[in-house]
């Protein structure tokens, strides 16, 4: 009897208390960074799309810049130990992302910063320039997923 | 009065005597190049890089390229006299695009993709060469290939060339539609896509069945980019034209690596045209399977 309500209340409080800590189990922060990236690339399409000129919204770029700009600098965050493919054989997360920490997140900053400069430019009149600094932000998105991500 | 018939082969004979003396520039008819068509013409042919080494200046050469076949070293292509082609005429520079062969009738490894290039035609040539002539001179000797025996040598080349070899320029098939034709000129002749998206047999002839049909082989795997369900299938034009303006893929993500590099030096700046037709000739392909 004893025991039993132990046990019941073990189980009650343990994701209670995963919760409260804002520790996610792993398939959770998972499924969480898999929509935030998402989430950049659906803006990046967007973006794309105006700065090609397939869609007459100029002043829409700033805005998915500026929401690019809003969760670019909370990448590294999005990875906590034990989200890694040991635990999640489904994540394209390379093992890299943890074994070279510095690496990534100067991967991470530099994105930051891409992201930054569209934000600026997309606010301006140079369609060039714009266009550049769109360019450069995609080149972080490859330029990281070559190191650190599967199959890239 | 009308121009004598045989007005125009007496001058034609005349220039081409004019033209002698191969390694001579101050006889060298320059031909009229258009020095930025020719940078753009650089940019999709990869040139820089493999003729330039990491962090080095640029064309100025020791860019190392691993292959099954050996450790070569791209060579220095800037205005260099001594070092790199400062001396050659255009017909040099030709015959090595074309015929794959150095100013003494050596043959070049096919490392360089003279079986790529083979295809230019002279005016994109002259238009390239043009360029290379404004590339500033870089006194860095050439470093030399490290080539297992077995593939060394200039009888096992002019073999392999018997085998491998199709000299050029580029001719658009029968009924070949001219912006499909255009796009295989650039892709193939210039862009040497196949170079990375083709499979190799033994002897590093392209595979000409799974063409385009991706590869695992290094630098790093190349996907197969022909309009099948293993490659490009239910891709629109406008997709292939915004990965080759941007680099982005239809779900928004992005290509990194040396895809990467091949966008920005080599189809970003084409022209909207010559990028249109790269994508009809893409989409144009019969859709093949990934090779097993």
């Amino acid at each position: 009897m004893h025991r039993t309500f132990l046990v019941l209340a073990a189980l009650v409080a343990l994701p209670i208390a995963t919760a409260v800590s804002g520790e996610a189990k792993p398939e959770t922060a998972y499924v969480y960074r898999e929509q935030v990236f998402g989430g950049f690339a659906k803006h990046m399409k967007a973006a794309g799309m105006i700065v090609k000129g397939e869609i007459d919204r100029p002043g829409d770029l700033a805005k998915h810049a500026d929401a690019l700009a809003a969760y670019a600098g909370v990448i590294p965050s999005l990875f906590p130990a034990g989200t890694g493919p040991d635990t999640l054989p489904k994540t394209e997360a390379l093992p890299e992302i943890w074994s070279k920490p510095d690496a990534f997140a100067e991967k991470a900053k530099a994105f930051d910063t891409a992201v930054a400069a569209f934000a600026q430019a997309a606010r301006g009149t140079d369609a060039d320039a714009t266009k550049k600094a769109f360019m450069a932000v995609g080149a972080s998105c490859g330029g990281c997923h070559d190191a650190f991500r599967k199959g890239d | 009065m009308s121009t004598p018939r045989w007005f125009v082969p007496a001058v034609a004979v005349l220039a081409l005597c004019g033209a002698a003396g191969p390694g001579d520039p101050a006889s060298d008819p320059q031909p009229a190049g258009d020095p930025a068509a020719g940078a753009r013409w650089a940019g999709l042919g990869g040139c820089a890089a493999c003729h330039t080494a990491e962090g080095g200046p640029a064309y100025g050469g020791g860019h190392v390229l691993d292959t099954p076949w050996g450790t070569f070293v791209g060579p220095n292509l800037s205005s260099d006299p001594v070092h790199g082609l400062g001396a050659w005429t255009f017909d040099d520079f030709r015959r090595a695009m074309r015929d794959g062969r150095a100013p003494d009738g050596r043959p070049y490894y096919p490392s360089f993709p003279y079986p790529s290039f083979t295809a230019m035609t002279d005016d994109d040539l002259a238009d390239l060469w043009a360029f290379l002539r404004t590339v500033p001179p870089v006194d860095t000797p050439d470093a030399p290939h490290d080539i297992p025996a077995r593939f060394r040598g200039r009888v096992r080349l002019n073999l392999w060339r018997m085998l491998a070899f199709r000299r050029g320029p580029f001719e658009a098939e029968r009924d070949e539609d001219p912006e499909i034709a255009r796009g295989r000129y650039l892709a193939e002749a210039i862009g040497h896509c196949g170079d990375c998206h083709t499979p190799r047999d033994t002897i590093g002839r392209p595979r000409r069945r799974h063409a385009f049909a991706g590869t695992d082989a290094p630098p790093e795997p190349s996907p197969n980019i022909t309009p099948h369900a293993d490659g490009l299938a239910g891709w629109t034009e406008g997709d292939v034209d915004t990965l080759l303006s941007f680099g982005m893929f239809p779900d928004g993500d992005f290509v990194g690596g040396e895809m990467l590099r091949v966008v920005q030096e080599g189809t970003a700046p084409l022209s909207a045209s010559d990028r249109a037709a790269i994508g009809r000739w893409l989409l144009s392909l019969p859709g093949r399977p990934d090779p097993q």
